[in-house]
Protein backbone atom coordinates (compact mmCIF):
# COMPACT_ATOMS: atom_id res chain seq x y z
CA UNK A 1 0.00 0.00 0.00
CA UNK A 2 2.93 2.21 1.11
CA UNK A 3 4.62 1.79 -1.99
CA UNK A 4 1.36 2.57 -4.38
CA UNK A 5 0.99 5.63 -2.53
CA UNK A 6 4.53 6.51 -3.01
CA UNK A 7 4.70 5.40 -7.19
CA UNK A 8 1.50 7.77 -7.48
CA UNK A 9 1.92 10.16 -5.06
CA UNK A 10 1.91 13.50 -7.67
CA UNK A 11 -0.85 11.95 -9.47
CA UNK A 12 -2.78 11.32 -5.88
CA UNK A 13 -1.78 14.66 -4.93
CA UNK A 14 -2.91 16.97 -8.01
CA UNK A 15 -6.16 14.82 -7.47
CA UNK A 16 -6.46 15.72 -4.22
CA UNK A 17 -5.66 19.36 -5.02
CA UNK A 18 -8.46 19.82 -7.62
CA UNK A 19 -11.26 18.08 -5.94
CA UNK A 20 -10.67 20.48 -2.76
CA UNK A 21 -10.22 23.56 -5.13
CA UNK A 22 -12.98 22.35 -7.53
CA UNK A 23 -15.04 22.09 -3.38
CA UNK A 24 -13.50 25.54 -2.59
CA UNK A 25 -15.07 27.12 -5.80
CA UNK A 26 -18.72 25.17 -5.00
CA UNK A 27 -18.76 27.12 -2.13
CA UNK A 28 -17.60 30.12 -2.62
CA UNK A 29 -20.12 30.17 -5.74
CA UNK A 30 -23.15 29.10 -3.74
CA UNK A 31 -22.77 31.90 -1.41
CA UNK A 32 -21.91 34.45 -3.91
CA UNK A 33 -25.11 32.94 -6.23
CA UNK A 34 -27.29 33.84 -3.40
CA UNK A 35 -25.84 36.91 -2.62
CA UNK A 36 -26.62 37.87 -6.24
CA UNK A 37 -30.34 36.33 -6.04
CA UNK A 38 -30.78 38.67 -2.73
CA UNK A 39 -29.87 41.47 -4.40
CA UNK A 40 -32.69 40.86 -7.06
CA UNK A 41 -34.88 40.15 -4.47
CA UNK A 42 -35.25 36.53 -5.53
CA UNK A 43 -34.89 33.32 -3.25
CA UNK A 44 -32.12 31.39 -1.99
CA UNK A 45 -30.91 28.75 -4.27
CA UNK A 46 -30.37 25.41 -2.90
CA UNK A 47 -26.94 24.00 -2.79
CA UNK A 48 -27.48 21.25 -5.24
CA UNK A 49 -29.29 23.61 -7.36
CA UNK A 50 -26.40 25.76 -7.66
CA UNK A 51 -23.86 22.89 -8.50
CA UNK A 52 -26.13 21.35 -11.37
CA UNK A 53 -27.06 24.66 -13.08
CA UNK A 54 -24.54 25.70 -15.79
CA UNK A 55 -24.14 28.63 -14.02
CA UNK A 56 -21.87 26.78 -11.89
CA UNK A 57 -20.71 24.47 -14.80
CA UNK A 58 -19.85 27.38 -17.43
CA UNK A 59 -16.93 28.62 -14.67
CA UNK A 60 -15.74 25.14 -14.10
CA UNK A 61 -15.44 23.97 -17.72
CA UNK A 62 -13.61 27.52 -18.80
CA UNK A 63 -10.76 26.82 -17.08
CA UNK A 64 -10.76 23.24 -17.92
CA UNK A 65 -10.64 24.02 -21.73
CA UNK A 66 -7.72 26.52 -21.59
CA UNK A 67 -5.36 24.06 -19.22
CA UNK A 68 -5.94 21.40 -21.66
CA UNK A 69 -5.33 23.97 -24.72
CA UNK A 70 -2.06 25.41 -22.41
CA UNK A 71 -1.16 21.92 -22.99
CA UNK A 72 -1.77 20.90 -26.25
CA UNK A 73 -0.18 23.91 -27.58
CA UNK A 74 3.05 23.12 -25.35
CA UNK A 75 3.13 19.94 -26.51
CA UNK A 76 2.87 20.65 -30.61
CA UNK A 77 5.18 23.42 -30.33
CA UNK A 78 7.78 21.63 -28.84
CA UNK A 79 7.79 19.56 -31.44
CA UNK A 80 8.94 22.31 -34.01
CA UNK A 81 9.97 25.20 -31.77
CA UNK A 82 13.03 25.52 -29.40
CA UNK A 83 14.18 27.91 -26.36
CA UNK A 84 17.96 27.79 -26.02
CA UNK A 85 18.90 27.04 -22.39
CA UNK A 86 15.54 25.94 -21.21
CA UNK A 87 14.97 22.59 -19.64
CA UNK A 88 11.33 22.89 -21.38
CA UNK A 89 12.19 21.92 -25.21
CA UNK A 90 14.76 20.33 -27.46
CA UNK A 91 18.11 21.94 -27.94
CA UNK A 92 18.30 23.99 -31.28
CA UNK A 93 19.12 22.04 -34.36
CA UNK A 94 16.82 19.52 -33.26
CA UNK A 95 13.65 20.81 -34.45
CA UNK A 96 10.99 18.67 -35.97
CA UNK A 97 10.00 15.08 -35.61
CA UNK A 98 12.92 12.42 -35.14
CA UNK A 99 13.11 9.02 -37.00
CA UNK A 100 12.08 5.85 -36.34
CA UNK A 101 15.17 4.95 -35.00
CA UNK A 102 15.16 7.93 -32.56
CA UNK A 103 11.27 7.11 -31.52
CA UNK A 104 11.70 3.65 -31.31
CA UNK A 105 9.19 2.28 -33.75
CA UNK A 106 8.69 0.14 -36.60
CA UNK A 107 11.71 -2.08 -36.92
CA UNK A 108 13.38 -0.23 -34.41
CA UNK A 109 10.57 -1.29 -31.13
CA UNK A 110 12.48 -2.55 -28.15
CA UNK A 111 10.58 -5.78 -27.03
CA UNK A 112 9.45 -3.76 -24.03
CA UNK A 113 7.51 -0.89 -26.36
CA UNK A 114 4.17 -0.66 -26.76
CA UNK A 115 2.63 -2.42 -29.28
CA UNK A 116 1.17 0.48 -30.88
CA UNK A 117 4.98 1.65 -31.37
CA UNK A 118 5.24 -1.72 -33.23
CA UNK A 119 2.29 -1.47 -35.49
CA UNK A 120 2.23 0.28 -38.54
CA UNK A 121 -0.04 2.44 -41.10
CA UNK A 122 -2.88 4.04 -39.13
CA UNK A 123 -2.95 2.11 -35.73
CA UNK A 124 0.82 3.59 -35.15
CA UNK A 125 0.13 7.00 -36.16
CA UNK A 126 -2.67 7.65 -33.86
CA UNK A 127 -0.42 5.81 -30.82
CA UNK A 128 2.37 7.93 -31.79
CA UNK A 129 -0.16 11.18 -31.47
CA UNK A 130 -1.82 9.58 -28.75
CA UNK A 131 -0.95 12.55 -25.98
CA UNK A 132 -1.85 15.40 -28.49
CA UNK A 133 -4.70 13.96 -29.91
CA UNK A 134 -6.15 13.06 -26.28
CA UNK A 135 -5.34 16.74 -25.15
CA UNK A 136 -6.84 18.22 -27.99
CA UNK A 137 -10.31 16.24 -27.67
CA UNK A 138 -10.41 17.34 -23.98
CA UNK A 139 -9.84 20.95 -25.10
CA UNK A 140 -12.52 20.76 -27.55
CA UNK A 141 -15.05 18.88 -25.44
CA UNK A 142 -14.07 21.37 -22.69
CA UNK A 143 -14.44 24.30 -24.77
CA UNK A 144 -17.88 22.77 -26.45
CA UNK A 145 -18.94 22.12 -22.50
CA UNK A 146 -18.45 25.63 -21.57
CA UNK A 147 -20.35 27.18 -24.79
CA UNK A 148 -23.25 25.22 -23.97
CA UNK A 149 -23.50 26.28 -20.60
CA UNK A 150 -22.57 29.62 -20.99
CA UNK A 151 -25.02 29.94 -23.29
CA UNK A 152 -27.91 28.69 -20.82
CA UNK A 153 -26.03 30.85 -18.12
CA UNK A 154 -26.48 33.60 -20.13
CA UNK A 155 -29.90 33.18 -21.24
CA UNK A 156 -31.12 32.93 -17.71
CA UNK A 157 -29.43 36.84 -17.25
CA UNK A 158 -30.87 38.08 -20.42
CA UNK A 159 -34.16 37.08 -19.16
CA UNK A 160 -33.92 39.07 -15.70
CA UNK A 161 -33.27 41.68 -18.08
CA UNK A 162 -36.17 41.06 -19.96
CA UNK A 163 -33.82 40.69 -22.74
CA UNK A 164 -34.92 37.99 -25.69
CA UNK A 165 -32.51 34.95 -25.30
CA UNK A 166 -30.37 33.92 -28.16
CA UNK A 167 -29.30 30.56 -29.91
CA UNK A 168 -25.90 28.35 -29.31
CA UNK A 169 -24.61 29.91 -32.29
CA UNK A 170 -25.42 33.61 -31.54
CA UNK A 171 -23.65 33.24 -28.02
CA UNK A 172 -20.52 31.87 -29.88
CA UNK A 173 -20.00 35.61 -31.30
CA UNK A 174 -20.84 37.25 -27.62
CA UNK A 175 -18.35 39.20 -25.55
CA UNK A 176 -19.04 36.98 -22.61
CA UNK A 177 -18.05 34.10 -24.64
CA UNK A 178 -14.86 35.40 -26.05
CA UNK A 179 -14.05 37.11 -22.17
CA UNK A 180 -14.45 34.27 -20.91
CA UNK A 181 -12.34 31.92 -23.21
CA UNK A 182 -9.25 34.71 -23.38
CA UNK A 183 -9.27 35.45 -19.32
CA UNK A 184 -8.24 32.00 -19.21
CA UNK A 185 -5.95 31.45 -22.56
CA UNK A 186 -3.76 34.59 -22.21
CA UNK A 187 -2.76 32.94 -17.85
CA UNK A 188 -2.76 30.03 -19.16
CA UNK A 189 0.14 31.46 -22.59
CA UNK A 190 1.62 33.88 -19.71
CA UNK A 191 2.50 30.67 -17.00
CA UNK A 192 3.71 28.73 -19.54
CA UNK A 193 6.21 31.11 -21.52
CA UNK A 194 7.31 32.10 -17.86
CA UNK A 195 8.42 28.43 -16.90
CA UNK A 196 10.26 28.03 -20.38
CA UNK A 197 11.94 31.21 -19.58
CA UNK A 198 12.94 31.06 -16.29
CA UNK A 199 13.93 27.17 -16.64
CA UNK A 200 17.00 29.03 -18.37
CA UNK A 201 18.38 31.26 -15.31
CA UNK A 202 16.40 29.87 -12.28
CA UNK A 203 16.90 26.31 -10.35
CA UNK A 204 14.94 24.32 -7.96
CA UNK A 205 17.54 22.03 -6.15
CA UNK A 206 15.45 18.16 -7.05
CA UNK A 207 12.54 19.39 -9.13
CA UNK A 208 12.25 17.47 -12.01
CA UNK A 209 11.26 20.89 -13.54
CA UNK A 210 14.34 22.44 -13.17
CA UNK A 211 17.99 21.35 -14.85
CA UNK A 212 21.01 20.54 -12.11
CA UNK A 213 21.18 23.87 -10.30
CA UNK A 214 25.51 23.79 -11.51
CA UNK A 215 24.02 23.63 -15.10
CA UNK A 216 25.09 26.64 -17.17
CA UNK A 217 22.60 28.51 -18.44
CA UNK A 218 22.66 27.43 -22.39
CA UNK A 219 22.73 23.88 -20.96
CA UNK A 220 19.68 21.99 -21.59
CA UNK B 1 -2.47 -6.61 -25.28
CA UNK B 2 -5.25 -4.24 -26.36
CA UNK B 3 -3.76 -0.87 -27.80
CA UNK B 4 -5.46 1.49 -24.84
CA UNK B 5 -3.41 -0.57 -22.03
CA UNK B 6 -0.40 0.45 -24.24
CA UNK B 7 -0.97 4.02 -24.43
CA UNK B 8 -2.39 3.64 -20.35
CA UNK B 9 1.50 2.14 -20.25
CA UNK B 10 3.35 5.01 -22.24
CA UNK B 11 1.46 7.79 -20.63
CA UNK B 12 2.10 6.37 -16.75
CA UNK B 13 5.65 4.97 -17.67
CA UNK B 14 7.72 7.36 -15.96
CA UNK B 15 10.55 6.90 -19.07
CA UNK B 16 7.75 9.11 -21.53
CA UNK B 17 6.50 12.07 -18.92
CA UNK B 18 5.67 13.77 -21.96
CA UNK B 19 2.29 15.51 -20.68
CA UNK B 20 4.63 17.69 -18.07
CA UNK B 21 6.68 20.39 -18.39
CA UNK B 22 9.62 18.03 -17.52
CA UNK B 23 8.76 15.38 -19.91
CA UNK B 24 10.12 16.75 -23.17
CA UNK B 25 13.27 17.63 -21.56
CA UNK B 26 13.65 13.92 -19.96
CA UNK B 27 12.36 12.07 -23.06
CA UNK B 28 15.36 14.20 -25.04
CA UNK B 29 17.59 13.33 -22.30
CA UNK B 30 17.01 9.85 -22.88
CA UNK B 31 16.63 10.14 -26.85
CA UNK B 32 19.53 12.21 -27.82
CA UNK B 33 22.56 13.08 -24.88
CA UNK B 34 25.39 10.79 -25.01
CA UNK B 35 25.79 8.31 -21.77
CA UNK B 36 27.74 9.97 -19.02
CA UNK B 37 30.03 8.57 -17.13
CA UNK B 38 29.62 8.67 -13.59
CA UNK B 39 31.46 11.14 -12.00
CA UNK B 40 31.13 9.57 -8.34
CA UNK B 41 32.95 6.26 -7.61
CA UNK B 42 29.86 4.94 -5.59
CA UNK B 43 27.55 5.13 -8.54
CA UNK B 44 28.04 1.98 -10.09
CA UNK B 45 25.23 2.27 -12.28
CA UNK B 46 25.43 1.73 -16.34
CA UNK B 47 24.35 3.88 -18.75
CA UNK B 48 21.64 3.29 -21.11
CA UNK B 49 23.32 2.85 -24.28
CA UNK B 50 20.89 3.52 -27.19
CA UNK B 51 22.48 1.69 -29.52
CA UNK B 52 22.84 -1.54 -27.96
CA UNK B 53 20.11 -1.32 -24.87
CA UNK B 54 21.28 -3.48 -21.57
CA UNK B 55 19.11 -6.89 -20.95
CA UNK B 56 15.95 -5.01 -18.77
CA UNK B 57 13.91 -6.50 -16.65
CA UNK B 58 10.64 -6.81 -17.94
CA UNK B 59 8.31 -5.70 -14.33
CA UNK B 60 9.95 -2.08 -14.79
CA UNK B 61 7.80 -1.72 -17.85
CA UNK B 62 4.28 -2.95 -16.57
CA UNK B 63 2.26 -0.82 -15.34
CA UNK B 64 0.50 -1.92 -12.24
CA UNK B 65 -3.21 -2.22 -11.20
CA UNK B 66 -2.79 0.63 -9.28
CA UNK B 67 -1.50 2.75 -12.39
CA UNK B 68 -4.26 1.85 -14.62
CA UNK B 69 -6.55 2.62 -11.71
CA UNK B 70 -5.28 6.50 -11.62
CA UNK B 71 -5.26 6.76 -15.27
CA UNK B 72 -8.55 5.77 -15.30
CA UNK B 73 -9.81 7.62 -12.55
CA UNK B 74 -8.22 10.71 -14.02
CA UNK B 75 -10.09 10.42 -17.60
CA UNK B 76 -13.46 9.27 -16.19
CA UNK B 77 -13.24 12.26 -13.94
CA UNK B 78 -12.81 14.39 -17.12
CA UNK B 79 -15.28 12.96 -18.88
CA UNK B 80 -17.62 13.29 -16.19
CA UNK B 81 -17.37 16.37 -15.50
CA UNK B 82 -18.27 17.36 -19.58
CA UNK B 83 -20.77 14.79 -20.04
CA UNK B 84 -22.79 16.28 -16.91
CA UNK B 85 -21.98 20.09 -18.04
CA UNK B 86 -23.42 19.30 -21.52
CA UNK B 87 -26.38 17.29 -20.14
CA UNK B 88 -27.70 20.08 -17.54
CA UNK B 89 -26.94 22.89 -20.10
CA UNK B 90 -29.07 20.57 -23.07
CA UNK B 91 -31.91 20.65 -20.05
CA UNK B 92 -32.06 24.42 -20.16
CA UNK B 93 -30.96 24.27 -16.74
Amino acid sequence: MASRLRDNGISILFFVLFLAALSGQAIAGYLENNEARGDHGLQPESAWAFLASSQFLVDVTENWQSEFLQFFVFIAATIWLVQRGSHETKKPGEEGIPGDKAEKVGPYAAPESPDGAKRHGLARTIYENSLLLVMGAAFVLSWLAQSVAGRVAFNAEQAEHAHPAITWLEYLTTPDFWNRSLQNWQSEFLAVGAMIVFSIFLRQRGSSESKPVGEAHDAQ
Amino acid sequence: MPIHHQFVKAVLSPKIRSNTHAGVAHRRAHRHEEPETPKNPANTETPENPENPMPRQPARHQASATQYAVFWIWIATILAGLTATIAIALAGR
